[in-house]
């Protein structure tokens, strides 16, 4: 068989372009079937590989670790942790050059990745509410370890009085060494049990004429000083009726609380921050006796995003029934809409009782990402238990059916973990 | 199955398509035009034809026993001549040759089916000529059978039907012959419902012998992208047929029973060189087949396509399932949504799409039922992705089996 005769070279393009053809042939079918299962998913291929360039990195990272090296990983962070209480952990950061920003690094490289938001992204960045945040960081790995994700956002309550009132600049920085942002919900109280108490010292008014200016200046500052991007809720649902600084309490008026407001925002332009996003974040009272929503919307540019808490008390507290995601946030949501910024779903939770909490979810998650785009961010109200109300049971994984669809939800990769952004190292 | 009914839930609920319902949409037209055409097939020729006859049977190494059955055989169906060209001597297979006193005999030096029967056929004297197989039975009046198509002037070749004997002896045999089954009953009917058969093969096929004689160069030194045809004569002498307007006939009445093979490599062998060859034809006779009813075009091209869309949807699949994309949300969160129960399911349910597609050949052989997993499987993980292997390699013009 003399199959080995000279073939030339025209024959040798032609069946080059035979071939080429059959590449290009099982190339198309496979994009067709690539695109087709993107228009479900909402986003394309090159989303798909972004977002696992995360995932890259910290497989690179992991590698780098292994080899010996000065600067730190998120994973030497998380060792720290596990071992070592806070406090450790805190100066181990604090023995980095103070001018430097603190990066996560893709080392030897030019530029680092940074953790940022970033609201092009397609998707709903994940956050969540953690007991002891900011006091054990261990608690956000464990609870991310527990859902299968990290969370781009980790929201603690933060309030005025003389306890504890500094801005935690070494436990920022170090979450944002793992790739988290913080969203502070500020408020101008002391934390007592006894909500409707009437606290003077905190009025509105007050804040506005700059009593409380040096204090806020300092925030400023130390949120200058870390560079990354903070979230403020600052005197969060104040058309409600339980909070000091809700309008009719501490005998604060529409026009004073919206005063008060522009005025810390002043202060902060002041001092040149520009890494601080503002969550106007009210109950969305729509036919209240105290006030309505949009009497005190501060303005377009004193803020950043919409917040909401969005909770299915289900029926353990009397009161209240059990709701459907859509039910709580659907006539919000058309209410906020006016407003055509970015949504955060601040304090988002389910109780037990009343109904299936794994369905909940799984149909709640899945209509975030069908029906609600300006939702940007979600933050899981995850208290074990409600420290404020008794008996409902906020957290993830108060059953293990609920935790399960929580994983399930999340591993839509619309749900966003922390987003990285290429920065050169100066 | 239960996954093709979420599909369509999905689909009226989310206005979102699946691939995987596209594929299988795809796969079911394509199926019902086909089967539709092979439902028109009958047997159009019933009158005898009374013609000189050759039988050419080209041989190389054969099993002495099967090679005396099959001569006998083709003795008692009385042709007017037989001529058995030996590729390269065979002191043993000669002497059972010579026992039988009508059968003529040539020997040439070892050069290839293609030569062997082109040698036969300058030597044969009759109008029709069968090219056979040395390990193929052809029961009685047989040729009778086979020849009538020819009594209409515009019939070039005519195709029987084809069994495998023994197929019940191992797996590799009754999934031949499950596989000749279907090529009798849906591919040879539906193509031969237009008289317009793609490929007439090799075990036994008719011919006019003008109509070779007339491109034998051609047909021995047929060439593709510069290197030499070997294999794949019988698609070629179909192709030569058909090039020169000859109709392409399926005579369902005559029945040939072939030999299969008996290893597995060897059945992955014979399969990757049918596939080669039967895609470097079809590209071949790209130049031509629009001149042939549409339907022949239709059938080669989407032989031609399916294994890349087939191959393609695995891939996209096993993507999908890296990434998550292209999830059921209907289902999360619920047992319908697990792997395992994904991948049972969906084996059953192909199973079930594939077991109605063979269901004319369950009614013929009943107990295959029992093997329509393994004949999937054999289907799915070797027939067709063999054709994307054999659509890269299809200059490679070894045998491998003789």
């Amino acid at each position: 068989m003399n199959n080995k005769s000279k073939i030339g070279i025209k024959n040798k393009i032609k069946l080059f372009g035979i071939r080429l053809f059959g590449v290009m042939l099982l190339i198309f079918f496979i994009l067709a079937g690539v695109l087709i299962g993107s228009l479900k998913e909402n986003k394309t291929l090159f989303d798909v590989i972004a977002e696992n360039k995360n995932k890259l990195a910290l497989f690179i990272e992991k590698i780098e670790k292994l080899a010996p090296n000065e600067t730190m990983t998120v994973e030497t962070v998380k060792a720290a942790e596990t071992e070592e209480p806070i406090t450790d952990q805190e100066k181990q950061i604090s023995g980095q050059t103070k001018n430097q920003k603190p990066s996560r690094g893709l080392i030897k490289t030019k530029t680092v990745m940074q953790p940022i938001i970033n609201l092009e992204a397609k998707g709903i960045y994940l956050g969540a509410v953690l007991d002891n945040i900011p006091g054990k960081i261990e608690n956000l790995f464990a609870f991310e370890e527990k859902i299968g994700k990290q969370v781009a956002i980790v929201h603690w309550f933060q309030d005025w009085s003389e306890k504890d009132k500094d801005f935690k600049i070494k436990i920022v920085e170090s979450l944002w060494q793992h790739g988290t942002i913080v969203l502070i919900s500020w408020e101008p109280w002391e934390t007592t049990r006894n909500y409707a108490r009437p606290q003077p010292q905190f009025e509105m008014a007050k804040i506005a004429q700059g009593d409380f200016d040096p204090y806020i200046r300092e925030w400023a500052k130390a949120i200058k000083s870390f560079g990354g991007p903070v979230l403020i809720r600052f005197a969060h649902e104040m058309d409600g009726n339980w909070y000091p600084w809700a309008i009719g309490m501490n005998n604060t008026t529409e026009e004073e609380y919206i005063n008060a407001w522009k005025h810390i925002h002043d202060v902060f332009k002041e001092e040149k921050v520009s890494n601080v996003q503002w969550v106007w974040s009210p109950n969305w009272n729509d036919e209240w006796p105290v006030s309505r929503y949009d009497k005190i919307y501060p303005g377009d540019e004193y803020v950043d995003w919409i917040g909401m808490s969005i909770f299915n008390w289900g029926t353990t507290v009397t009161y209240q029934k059990w709701d459907t995601l859509d039910k709580r946030l659907g006539w919000r949501y058309k209410l906020a809409l006016k407003y055509n910024k970015p949504i955060i779903l601040a304090e988002l939770s389910c109780d037990e009782t009343g109904g299936s909490k794994s369905r909940w979810i799984l149909d709640g998650f899945a209509s975030l990402k069908k029906n609600y785009p300006l939702v940007k961010a979600i933050v899981w109200f995850n208290y074990p238990q409600a420290r404020y109300s008794s008996q409902v049971l906020w957290a993830v994984d108060s059953s293990p059916e609920a935790l399960e669809a929580f994983r399930q939800a999340i591993r839509d990769p619309y749900f966003l973990g922390p987003q990285f952004e290429e920065v050169p190292i100066n | 199955m239960i996954y093709g009914l979420l599909q369509v839930w999905e689909l009226i609920k989310d206005e979102h398509i699946h691939y995987y319902l596209i594929f299988f949409l795809w796969v079911w037209v394509v199926w019902l035009i086909k089967f539709g055409f092979a439902k028109r097939y009958r047997v159009k020729y019933t009158q005898d034809y009374q013609t000189s006859v050759s039988v050419i049977i080209p041989t190389y190494n054969e099993d002495p026993d099967l090679f005396k059955d099959a001569l006998q055989s083709t003795v008692d169906n009385n042709p007017d001549e037989i001529i058995i060209v030996f590729d390269s001597p065979n002191e043993n297979l000669e002497e059972i040759a010579r026992s039988f006193p009508k059968v003529k005999t040539i020997i040439i030096p070892k050069n290839g089916k293609r030569t062997a029967f082109a040698t036969g056929l300058v030597n044969a004297t009759g109008e029709i000529i069968i090219l056979k197989d040395s390990d193929t039975i052809l029961p009685k009046d047989c040729i009778r059978e086979l020849i009538k198509p020819f009594i209409d002037p515009k019939v070039g070749g005519v195709t029987p039907r084809i069994h495998i004997f023994n197929p019940d002896d191992n797996w590799i045999r009754r999934i031949t012959e499950w596989i000749h089954d279907q090529r009798d009953h849906f591919a040879a009917s539906a193509q031969g419902s237009i008289s317009t058969v793609a490929c007439l093969p090799g075990p036994t096929c008719a011919f006019r012998r003008k109509i070779i004689l007339g491109s034998l160069n051609q047909f021995l030194n047929e060439k593709f992208m510069g290197t030499t045809c070997e294999t794949g004569d019988d698609r070629s002498l179909t192709n030569i047929t058909l090039k020169q307007g000859y109709q392409t006939v399926f005579q369902k009445t005559a029945i040939v029973y072939t030999d299969s093979q008996n290893r597995f490599l060897n059945f992955w062998r014979q399969q990757i060189r049918w596939a080669r060859s039967s895609q470097k034809y079809t590209l071949m006779s790209l130049s031509w087949m629009f001149k042939k009813p549409k339907f022949f075009a239709f059938y080669l091209l989407s032989d031609l396509i399916a294994p890349f869309f087939y191959v393609a949807v695995l891939i996209v699949s096993l993507l999908n399932l890296i990434f998550r994309l292209d999830t059921f949300t209907l289902v999360q969160g619920t047992i319908l949504g697990t792997l395992w129960f994904a991948l049972i399911s969906g084996f059953i349910g192909i199973n079930f799409s594939f077991g109605v597609r063979q269901l004319s050949h369950l009614r013929r052989k009943k107990a295959d039922i029992f093997w329509l997993p393994i004949y999937l499987l054999v289907v799915n993980f070797i027939l067709i992705p063999v054709r994307i292997l054999g659509f890269f390699t299809m200059t490679n013009q070894q045998w491998m089996t003789r």
